[in-house]
């Protein structure tokens, strides 16, 4: 029996399908939030109920699919500036319920590097920070992680890890000129987190633990 | 007319050797970030890594994403050994060995990266995801490659020239990074119109830290609006200039000669301007890489 193959036609066919696909995905997805939203309240206002879940349905699987394969990322580099400079001081306090020390934590940003480290292996440190920025979640995940790492300090227990948001204003370009420096003296100091961590923490092993 | 316009675009035949100096150097740059990550590995990736997902209240508020494969090798396969798999695969995808095998295998690896936790996802984690997803049907292995040279050494007949359609959405999607980027940097930041952008951005040492910041404003305002207005330009027409014979050559060089220049004075996202300058292999025209590899091998004799 001779075997089915598609004709060269067939394929081509098929692969416009995929590439305007492909290619509506990236451009749906990168719409501007208003486009979203002027979309979503013209499905709304024009569609019956039966219809609108129809469209947003598709719109759904559409996403899924951008996920899926990876189109779904929204292409904004250096968007938006900071007009300060911020670092986290993260540190942890131990205690057993008489004596109390705090200790520095070690993140690769609040030590002291070297270019190589700083340029390669540090790579991902500065949008880890970024991220976890405006992340309860993540700030939580990474308190839970140092204090994993590093549970006991002079003999004391770790009991919670602090997160103090330093931050430094940067000057309008001509006063940085007028001025010959670009940052503004004042160091600013702001309590962001204290997350409890003491209590019976899972230690690294090496081995991940199998899923609950 | 339509018809043979859109035959022609997608479905004329490939230029190979541009991919090939393509693949080369998205592996070449994918190598060197696992290089880079081997001593945090762990730290990244692991269950009770930075992303402590062991942790009840952290897993509820970010869970895991199930398309990965650390998720579904938990507890089996230690998370070192998916840094092994994508050492071994970014070097074999350089050198051109089982090509397909180790693109796809990078793009899984590079989606699971992502997906395990959203808080490490880097501009260079989604610029390798995305050109490795439309690499997986380009035919990367056709030439300079292993793949290549064991088909000659086995004798075995050369395969039927490949469409180009891959390597147009590589192009296309390249292009758009800068069609979408553009508008929205405007929308976000009035410092881009004002033309003080690179003075902020040279100023904070989110991206920058440390090298001659002064360079931004010790001469008056002259470098940052230089800057500025030379990266809207070259931003703003490459979309454009890059599908004219003429045009496409300036247009990805003064493209990539920006990269070079973000990659010098923002150090903090080297990899993903110089996974931008990759994917500008993929506009080469073939005749010029062909003069090229005939002028290295005259040298090599």
């Amino acid at each position: 029996m001779k075997a089915l193959r598609p004709s060269d036609q067939t394929w081509k066919r098929l692969i416009s399908v995929f590439i305007c696909l492909n290619l509506f995905t990236i451009l749906y997805v990168n719409l501007p939030e208003r486009v979203h939203k002027t979309v979503d309240q013209a499905i709304t206002a024009r569609l019956f109920p039966q219809e609108q879940r129809l469209v947003r349905t598709q719109i759904y699987h559409l996403y899924q699919y951008a996920h899926l394969v990876g189109l779904d990322n929204r292409w904004q580099m250096f968007g938006r500036q900071s007009r300060f400079n911020w670092h986290y001081r993260i540190y942890g306090l131990y205690s057993d319920g008489r004596t109390t020390a705090a200790r520095l934590l070690p993140d690769p940003r609040q030590f002291p590097r070297n270019l190589f480290q700083r340029i390669l292996i540090d790579f991902k440190e500065g949008k880890f920070h970024l991220n976890i920025y405006a992340d309860k979640a993540g700030r939580m995940a990474y308190a839970y992680y140092l204090a994993r790492c590093n549970p006991s300090h002079e003999g004391l227990p770790i009991q919670s890890v602090v997160y103090e948001l330093h931050h430094q204003w940067i000057r309008e370009p001509k006063v940085a000129q007028s001025l010959g420096s670009h940052l503004d003296p004042a160091l600013n100091k702001q309590t962001l987190d204290v997350f409890f961590v003491g209590a019976n923490q899972p230690r690294i092993n090496g081995v991940s633990p199998p899923k609950p | 007319m339509m018809t043979t316009i859109w035959e022609r675009f997608w479905f004329g035949p490939a230029a190979l050797l541009p991919l090939s100096f393509f693949r080369i150097n998205l592996g070449l740059l994918i190598l060197c970030t696992f290089l880079c990550s081997a001593p945090n590995w762990e730290r990244f990736y692991a269950y009770d890594g930075i992303c402590s997902l062991q942790i009840t209240e952290v897993s509820r508020a970010a869970p895991e994403d199930p398309q990965s494969c650390f998720y579904w090798t938990e507890g089996i396969v230690p998370v070192r050994a998916w840094w092994v798999v994508g050492l071994l695969a970014a070097t074999s995808f350089t050198l051109g060995y089982r090509t397909r095998l180790c693109t796809v295998t990078l793009f899984v690896l590079q989606c699971s990266m992502i997906h395990r936790s959203r808080l490490l996802t880097n501009g260079d984690d989604l610029m390798f995801r995305m050109l490795l997803f439309h690499s997986c049907f380009a035919p990367l292995g056709h030439r300079l490659s292993l793949d290549a040279w064991l088909r000659r050494k086995r004798q075995l007949p050369d395969l039927p020239a490949p469409w180009i359609w891959p390597q147009r959405m590589l192009q296309i999607n390249v292009a758009l990074i800068y069609a979408i980027s553009l508008p929205f940097k405007f929308a976000q930041d009035g410092a881009w119109a004002s033309g003080q952008a690179i003075y902020w951005t040279m100023a904070s040492d989110m991206w920058y830290r440390g090298w001659f910041p002064q360079l931004a404003y010790s001469w008056g305002p002259w470098f940052s609006y230089c800057a500025t207005y030379g990266t809207i330009l070259i931003e703003g027409a490459f979309p454009f200039l890059v599908w004219f014979g003429r045009t496409r050559m300036p247009a990805v060089w003064a493209a990539t000669a920006l990269h070079l220049g973000i990659a010098l004075f923002v150090p903090h996202v080297l990899f993903f301007t110089l996974a931008m300058v990759a994917g500008f292999w993929v506009y080469y025209p073939e005749s010029m890489l062909e003069s090229l590899v005939a002028r290295l091998k005259r040298v090599d004799r």
